[in-house]
């Protein structure tokens, strides 16, 4: 075929650039120019060698545009052999186009150009070029050289060309820890990364992986311009652009017919209280991206009369309604996400760095913060998805950088209480009650208006240690919404649950689980060890004896304290009544790798605790 | 990859959403009861809970669906009038309000959706309130290119609100008549389905499921035509359950599949036919038969090389080509996409390509090769008594043996000659032969296969054993492993917490506080051998020490788990992905100052006709304790009155693998 590129044989590659690798960026140009404030367009050109069938993913082509605003075009899509040989041409047409609506959104024109290699053998070489085109300047694409795990980088390189007046801001993240360099003018490089892998308990990957991100000041959005340069502008922009005129309901017309939901119209928390209830009962939260739908909301008369909307649209009615009552209320961005807790930067404002709307409303002792997406959120809760990160709220006067509220170890717990009774066949029956503090609350949150065989079934996969021959025969949850906590309550029985050895009886230690944490055996620890998000579990089993048994020998009261967790054990007969109380406690924490082989020591001693088996001897 | 799984959400449209249901029907109305749009009895709308399966958050009170032909001056369209009134009881269930209906075209054709009417009834304070649905909120997706759906969610849908909705979808594509589903997520009171099929269009319906469908039948005007009309009422909502070959084909529902086309004063045309028929069609398909008899030049070399060959290393010769060149595309398939050159040049292809290819060297080296199709397995299971050729999306290759026959399919690198992937194991079969078919049941032919040998000293002083041992997988254990091996980690499973949230069940294989040291695994890359692993252990778990004496849980680290079966009764078959061959021998050395004082007794249950047998069987002699446990499990389908002695079978196992031998410190 003629068109063959020796220099990408797989056989080039470093050694060093192998080790935990599933595959190889050989180069990675990026290309910007910024040719007025009306268009940009972005030269991507790369390739990556894929050593195994791990590293399939990279061998996807998946570009998303915004129909009517950007396209993408002049694809080139070439499959090398280990060689360098050309050994595909991708043909246009088996490049597909799509409707894109992520996971989340019902509606949006946002789309997709999407191709897949399958491949035959491995190693083999994805060579991609294309060309991004978009009238829309306000997100500018970021040098992002690593792309992920198991991933290493031969070079990788980034520029803008502004052919414009507009004046680029830059942030810059890690560079040094990789390397990466700053050849001035807006042009970056790096060489020559190792991959690395993932490990439990690492912090996350943006706090320590290369990154520079670029905002412009001035640009154009869906046909209008704007302009800021910090996050006071930018709150300023969204307001006056997105949330200023959205506004059509009148104050009458909302007071008219809300009148009969408020409890007490005299009371502010209370009148805060019955609209956002009366917001969770009423509206639904359906996702809708259309035009400047990732921004503006809807008309808070829409939401009103359709009762749907997203978050921006739910969040922005719930502000109209306080409204109507002279409360004030700031409409918050947020990164929201269950899994990564991203803190908006502080000193570089840029546009998507938040993906979700929640509100806050300042009082005057205290702030309450809605999310007004879900039905079930008790008042004034933010849970995992976006509790204790920094966030900005946006107001008439701008915007300002917040922190949202966390929970502390004690906020966050789960209690249990058991109550069994050992039956002669070595059966336990009988009831296990929980009381959820705080994101604890999570767990259950979305099975309360489960069927009755979802709760029995998610207790009898989570509440216990050993979920072998547990039955779970009845469950009850309430919310109590006052103190944000969840009450639930089982009714179970557990066979071969005692162990008869002779004449011993043996009862397991930890009948329901405590969320002890497991450190894998490591020879090598590379990152450091980050405990986010602190919690506590407490469990009493109190066990019911038919006749009188005696422990076999005293067990004395465990208590394990450090910096990093805390455990504590009692086990007491008295009364033919075997009591068995647990503690656990995960300090949040950053910890250096070094500490790793100390911090696992401690967990595996609590382990230890845990599966031990208190021994009886039989009457 | 994320918006690739979002594009197969659309396509893969879930029954409950997008069913295509139905227009009211005066013959069928129940007193007091009444389908007549927008007229809905005020106690319903009140009502709190489903009267007979009140945790379900919604329901259909009806789901109807009319099919029929209009003929203008120039074309035949076929239209669907669906009518359905839904009710919600609880907030999980308004997703019920949205909707997304795909529309299918082509580059000259397309179907049409009109007539929308939707409206939300509301219990506010005692009165009933409409709120109607306003077509401006109707959103139009251009999905793909093949694919346009509407998107639309009702208003004001909260607990206790009615839906009412009915459009119509004119559709030019008039052989084709969609699925019925009577069978939902959610419970349906009464569903129906219509047909008015002209005289000149003769359809085969092909019914699914278990639930009782009534059928009546009516002559309606001028040209007395037949109208059928199929109900069933009180519809159970459709459940999930666990090792079920096939779940499509238990929910119940109805598919019309195009029998003949007789327009006047034309030849009339056959399109589903009997298998022999179907087999005719096939064989003279340019991209099916023709591909299999025609000479293809690039692979002659492959061919040649194997003229001396004992018939099963050719077949090995020319399965292992093609699975080491040519790989799978995902897409199903039984005729050639673009032709077996294409495919020579691409070395990616469908189904339909790959085993066509397959089929052709097999026979042209000489081996008697015959075409299987069938439906991948996700697809529901082949309907033997409705012989259809749309249906049929998968073909793999059965040649004959001395005592039996071998199916090959050559889609995965995986499979070693005489496994199949899961996806293509479905019970029946069309076997063409020559011109004419038959169907054939097949059988699972994947084997897991695991033997393991572990040789371990008790460490009385502290509490625990250490040895070593190895593994053997032979078969589909190996395959599996193998496979295992190449799969990554879910990418979006960031999160590193896991303890905090609900946790995933092969974490607990993880938090073994046991020791393993894996020393050697061998074979790994090599499909045809089986696979090693050798290896170091410290076992602390199922040995305790309580004064002299020390009791060990005799399968220690091995054995089941659980009994997967926890409820009392099945209703569905139960389908096993591969049969079982397990078999686990451990030898314990004992300290010299302990002897024994109990161990469990031998025994072994078997069931009925060998379906699946357990022995297990504990010696002492020498100071040294020998345990041979073995789980076979003979058969991959088993009927749901067998359900019980199975369930039974898994009870006693776990209750003996819970005895304990008893030693004894001098």
């Amino acid at each position: 075929m003629g068109n063959d590129f020796p220099e990408l044989a797989v056989r080039n590659i470093d050694k060093a650039l192998l080790n935990n690798a599933y595959s190889v960026v050989r180069y990675d140009n990026t290309a910007v120019t910024l040719k007025s404030i009306e268009n940009v367009q972005v030269h991507s050109s790369y390739a990556i060698s894929v050593l195994n069938k791990k590293g399939d993913e990279w061998l996807v082509f998946s570009e998303m545009y915004k129909e009517g605003s950007s396209k993408i075009k002049d694809i080139v899509i070439e499959i090398l052999d280990a060689n360098g040989r050309l050994i595909k041409k991708v043909k246009k047409n088996e490049i597909e186009d799509y409707a894109s609506n992520g996971d989340y959104s019902m509606i949006s024109d946002n789309r997709v150009k999407l191709y897949q290699y399958h491949p035959t053998s491995y190693p083999l070489t994805f060579k991609v070029a294309f060309l991004y085109e978009s009238k829309n300047t306000m997100i500018l694409p970021s040098f992002i050289p690593i792309p992920g795990f198991n991933v290493s980088v031969e070079k990788s390189n980034y520029s803008i060309d502004n052919q414009t007046e507009i004046e680029l801001k830059c942030k810059e993240i890690n560079l040094n820890k990789y390397g990466a360099k700053n050849n001035g003018n807006h042009n970056y490089s790096i060489e020559r990364i190792p991959a690395f892998e993932k490990e439990k308990f690492m912090p996350e990957a943006y706090s320590f992986l290369p990154v520079v991100y670029f905002s412009p000041e001035r640009f154009v959005f869906e046909g209008e311009t704007g302009s800021y340069s910090n996050w006071n502008e930018y709150g300023q922009w969204v307001y006056s652009s997105f949330l200023e005129k959205r506004n059509n309901l009148k104050n009458q017309t909302i007071k008219e017919e809300l009148a009969k939901h408020l409890t007490d119209p005299d009371n502010k928390i209370s009148i805060i209280k019955d609209l956002y209830k009366y917001v969770q009962q009423n509206m639904r939260y359906i996702s809708i991206a259309l035009d400047e739908g990732g921004f503006q909301p809807m008309l808070s008369g829409d939401v009103h009369k359709l009762k749907y909307g997203d978050c921006k649209a739910l969040s922005f009615y719930m502000m109209t309604l306080l409204q109507a009552y002279n409360i004030d209320s700031k409409y918050v961005e947020v990164y929201a996400s269950s899994t990564r807790k991203i803190d908006l930067f502080t000193d570089f404002a840029s546009v998507a760095q938040g993906n979700h709307i929640i509100l806050n409303i300042p009082l005057e002792k205290d702030t309450i913060w809605l999310d007004c997406t879900s039905h079930y959120s008790p008042f004034n809760y933010l849970g995992r998805y976006s509790d204790d990160r920094q966030v900005l709220e946006i107001s008439a006067s701008g915007g300002n950088l917040i922190h949202t509220p966390g929970f502390s170890a004690l906020e966050n717990m789960n209690t249990d209480s058991v109550v069994v009774n050992l039956e002669s066949d070595n059966r336990i029956s009988g009831t296990v009650k929980i009381n959820r503090k705080g994101l604890a609350i999570e767990n259950t949150l979305g099975l309360l208006d489960a069927a009755e065989k979802k709760k029995t079934d998610f207790a009898r996969k989570n509440i216990f240690s050993n979920k072998n021959q547990v039955q779970v025969l009845q469950a009850k949850m309430i919310l109590d919404d006052e103190k944000i906590q969840m009450n639930e309550r089982y009714s179970f029985e557990k066979k071969g649950f005692a162990e008869q050895l002779g004449e011993f009886t043996l009862i397991p230690t930890n009948l329901t689980d405590i969320d002890i944490p497991f450190l894998p055996k490591m020879k090598e620890r590379n990152f450091d060890i980050h405990f986010k998000r602190p919690y506590m579990n407490k469990s009493e089993l109190s066990l019911t004896l038919h006749s009188d048994y005696a422990l076999l020998e005293k067990y004395e009261d465990v208590i394990i304290e450090n910096e990093y967790v805390k455990y504590e054990r009692s086990v007491k007969l008295e009364d033919r009544i075997l009591t068995i109380s647990r503690a656990f406690q995960l300090n949040k924490g950053k910890y250096p790798k070094e500490k790793y082989q100390e911090i696992k020591s401690i967990i595996d001693k609590i382990r230890k605790y845990e599966n031990q088996k208190i021994a009886l001897q039989n009457p | 990859m994320k918006t690739k799984r979002s594009h197969y959400k659309i396509r893969n449209y879930s029954f409950t959403k997008f069913s295509l249901c139905t227009a009211f029907l005066l013959l069928f109305l129940v007193p007091g009861f009444s389908q007549k749009f927008g007229k809905i009895e005020a106690d319903i709308i009140r009502q709190k809970a489903h009267p007979e399966y009140p945790e379900e958050a919604a329901a259909y009170l009806f789901h109807n669906c009319k099919a029929s032909y209009l003929v203008t001056s120039s074309d035949i369209f076929l239209q669907l009038e669906i009518h359905q009134r839904i009710k919600v009881y609880k907030q999980s269930g308004e997703k019920y309000s949205e909707f997304s209906i795909p529309l299918y075209k082509t580059i000259s054709s397309r179907e049409r959706f009109s007539g929308l009417k939707a409206v939300v009834f509301n219990d506010e304070n005692g009165n009933i309130v409409e709120t109607k649905f306003q077509n401006k909120n109707l959103f139009d997706e251009n999905s793909t290119e093949n694919l346009t759906t509407k998107k639309f969610a009702l208003p004001n849908v909260k607990e206790g609100s009615v839906i009412e909705i009915k459009y119509k979808i004119i559709s030019p594509f008039i052989y084709t008549i969609p699925r019925w589903y009577f069978q939902t997520d959610i419970p349906v009171d009464h569903s129906e389905y219509s047909v008015l099929i002209p005289s000149y269009l003769t359809f085969t319906p092909v019914p699914t499921g278990f639930i009782p469908i009534e059928k009546s039948e009516s002559i309606v005007g001028a040209t007395k035509e037949t109208r059928y009309t199929f109900t069933a009422k009180n519809i159970k909502p459709f459940k999930e359950d666990k090792y079920v070959l096939n779940e499509k084909d238990y929910i119940s529902s109805l598919k019309y599949e195009l029998y003949s086309v007789h327009f006047k004063g034309q030849t009339p045309k056959y399109y589903s036919k009997n298998w022999n028929e179907i087999s005719k069609t096939l064989m003279n398909d340019k991209k099916f038969g023709e591909q299999i008899r025609k000479k293809i030049k690039e692979v002659e070399p492959v061919i040649e090389a194997c003229a001396g060959m004992e018939k099963h290393e050719k077949i090995k010769h020319i399965y292992d080509y093609i699975i080491n060149n040519f790989s799978w595309n995902e897409t199903y398939g039984k005729y050639t996409e673009n032709g077996l050159k294409n495919l020579l040049k691409e070395k990616s292809g469908n189904v339909g390509d790959i085993n066509l290819l397959l089929l052709n060297m097999l026979q042209k080296a000489g081996i008697d090769a015959k075409p299987l199709l069938t439906k991948s397995r996700f697809n529901g299971l082949l309907n033997t008594i409705f012989p259809t050729l749309t249906e049929l999306n998968y073909l793999m290759a059965y040649i004959p043996k001395d005592n039996g026959y071998m199916v090959l399919d050559a889609t995965s690198k995986y499979y070693p000659v005489g496994q199949l992937p899961l996806v293509a194991i479905n019970m029946f079969g069309l076997l063409i032969e020559g011109e004419s078919g038959k169907v054939v049941e097949m059988n699972n032919p994947n084997i897991y296969t695991s033997q393991t040998l572990m040789n371990y000293v008790l460490d009385a002083d502290n509490d625990r054993l250490q040895g070593s041992g190895a593994t053997r997988l032979r078969q589909y254990g190996a395959t599996r492993m193998r496979i295992k091996a190449d799969e990554k980690e879910d990418e979006n499973d960031q999160d590193i917490e896991i303890s905090f949230d609900e946790k995933n069940e092969t974490e607990d294989d993880n938090e073994l506080d046991d020791i393993i040291n894996i020393l050697e695994a061998s074979n790994v890359d090599d499909i045809y051998k089986p696979v090693t692993i050798k290896y170091e252990k410290t076992l602390y778990r199922g040995i305790n020490k309580i004064g002299n004496q020390i009791f060990l849980n005799a399968t220690l680290d091995f054995g089941l788990k659980e009994n997967p079966f926890l409820e009392e009764s099945r209703e569905f078959p139960i389908f096993y992905n591969s049969l079982t061959n397990y078999s686990h021998n451990v030898n314990i050395d004992i300290p010299e100052n302990y002897t024994l004082s109990s161990i469990p007794e031998p025994i072994k249950f078997v069931l009925p006709d060998d379906k699946a047998s357990f022995s297990y069987i504990v010696s002492f002699q020498l100071n040294k304790i020998s345990i041979i446990y073995k789980l076979k499990i003979n058969e991959s389908n088993f009927l749901p009155e067998e359900y019980p002695s199975l369930k039974h079978f898994y009870d006693l196992i776990i209750e003996k693998q819970n005895e304990k031998i008893v030693l004894k410190e001098q």
